[in-house]
């Protein structure tokens, strides 16, 4: 098995060329990482349900044939995806009575006509609304937060209990976790998944997407999704322009974000990209902005469930919802007006710099602790929610594809990262300045506190 | 924003809104309402960002 000592401890690209090869049986692959899963998810939490047995029986019916690109690779499907024979509970008790579903939502349909192999369901924040993902917890440090709402899916990957994940991401969803857990988080440009048997959050903001352990994973479980993903190798970025943004909503940051950034400005330049900065002010109201869509459009899909079940909702999404419905119609379109503008304001910097990314921090600090409501950036509080959203809420705004990508470990033992936001349909271009990082940053190794967890628990 | 407004509110949509709740709805509303952005004078002449695709079945 090479440098690895079970077949979960491969990449997605390695473990689908040797399964391509011949050399490694998809049943033996899925499980192992059945095998992993059950180790970790006592540490962790972060599935809802696993379906061990029928993905033992999809990974027999594929030994010894040819298939797709993903053939016998075990994934895993955030709780507001359909997956044919399970209820989407969305982790609310308001979806809990919910039927199994007759069908697999569209990004779910796309992996398997891949080969891939749906090992189980990962915990969401309610009704994907959220950064906490309770009761999942951090393999990096089992006391945080894995990020939210696509936490699940997060932990998940980081730990090895699945080679990849499918996440939404409203307003960070799947880059905050991936951030937070140290691995990549890819949010295409809006409606390029389709966002068919999905839990909606918001309309015109949710985006389907991805976690995986690398970029070359990550450009693999993509190609599946959409077309015009560059091959997983594909990573020349020379001559490429980037421009990185420090002002606010992407400042105040901690110290370890901003040395993350500085590594990644440097691994850009050693790869022959052109790296210089821009401001775009007319994003510094992005967090206003996103809570009034968020709020309106979530109030109006949860509706009859706000009104027949109010008391199965949680007390902080359910205030969410409730003042969102009663939200003047004004606010809601003075926020679809913004953003238009803000619009207009990124495509008219990319032009006027020549710009092919915006580089960014993902986040502005490592992952809070579970119970941690505020972090302090120079002595002042600041909500965790609205510190994690306000840098990558600009995106989903804007609509522009976005990957989040490790810069390496700060002080505190916890992952930081920075994005890459791309023009929209232009994913492979962000991919690519993506691995031109990872390639410049030290491997982060495996998540510190789980690995401590799982021997003091041997 | 005041309880009464908010009450008031509540029952013309038809939200079932406990009067235990109802500080902390009018409390995030006050909040809320003037935000969402710019000014109406920044964004004259913008249309909002979304858009209304005809479609039919046929």
């Amino acid at each position: 098995m090479g440098a690895v000592s079970a077949p979960w401890e491969l990449g997605l690209v390695e473990a689908a060329e040797r399964i391509a090869a011949g050399e490694l049986a998809p049943s033996e692959l899925v499980a192992s990482v059945l095998e992993r899963l059950e180790e970790v998810e006592p540490l962790l939490s972060a599935f809802v349900s696993v379906d061990a047995e029928g993905a033992l029986r999809a990974a027999r019916a594929q030994d010894g044939r040819s298939g797709g690109a993903l053939r016998g690779i075990p994934v895993a499907i955030k709780d507001i995806f359909d997956v044919q024979g399970f209820p989407t509970g969305g982790g609310c008790d308001a979806y809990a009575d919910a039927p199994a579903a007759a069908s697999d939502a569209a990004a779910v349909s796309s992996l398997r006509a891949a080969g891939a192999i749906v090992i189980g369901k990962t915990t969401t924040h309610e009704l994907a609304c959220g950064v906490y993902t309770p009761p999942t917890r951090n393999p990096w440090d089992l006391g945080r937060s894995a990020g939210g709402s696509s936490g699940g899916s997060g932990a998940a990957v980081a730990a090895g209990a699945a080679l990849g994940a499918i996440g939404s991401d409203t307003g960070g969803s799947i880059r905050i976790p991936a951030a937070h857990c140290g691995i990549v988080g890819v949010k295409p440009t809006y409606d390029r998944v389709s966002r068919a048997g999905a839990l909606a959050l918001s309309w015109s903001l949710d985006h389907v997407g991805l976690v995986a352990r690398s970029v070359e994973d990550a450009m693999l479980l993509l190609s599946a999704l959409v077309d015009g993903v560059p091959p997983p190798r594909d990573a020349d970025v020379g001559g490429l322009r980037v421009g990185v943004l420090r002002d606010a909503p992407f400042a105040p940051v901690d110290p370890d974000v901003t040395a993350g950034l500085a590594d990644a400005v440097d691994a850009l330049v050693t790869a022959g990209v052109s790296v210089e900065e821009v401001a775009v002010p007319a994003l510094e109201k992005s967090l206003e902005v996103e809570f009034a869509i968020v709020a309106a459009e979530a109030a109006s899909y949860h509706e009859a469930r706000l009104r027949r079940t109010p008391d199965r909702i949680g007390d902080g999404v359910r205030g969410l919802l409730e003042w969102g419905l009663l939200l003047p119609a004004s606010t809601y379109l003075r926020a679809q007006r913004t953003r238009r503008a803000m619009q207009d304001a990124v495509a008219g910097t990319f032009a006027a710099h020549q710009l092919d990314a915006l580089l960014a921090p993902t986040v502005p600090a490592a992952a809070q602790h579970v119970e941690q409501l505020e972090y302090e950036f120079g002595g002042t509080s600041e909500p965790v929610i609205e510190a994690l959203v306000r840098t990558t809420a600009p995106f989903n705004l804007v609509s522009m594809p976005a990957v989040a990508v490790p810069t390496g470990i700060g002080a505190a033992g916890m992952p930081t990262s920075v994005q890459i936001a791309a023009r929209p349909f232009e994913e492979g271009v962000a991919l690519r300045l993506a691995a031109a990082i990872e390639r410049g940053t030290p491997p982060l190794g495996k998540p510190r506190g789980l690995e401590a967890a799982l021997v003091n628990h041997a | 924003m005041n309880d009464e407004a908010v009450v008031a509110l509540a029952r013309a949509v038809g939200l079932p809104l406990p009067a235990e709740r109802v500080a902390e709805v009018a409390s995030s509303l006050e909040a809320q309402i003037p935000r969402g952005g710019w000014t109406a004078d920044d964004l004259e002449d913008i249309e909002p960002a979304v858009v209304f695709e005809p479609r039919w079945e046929r």
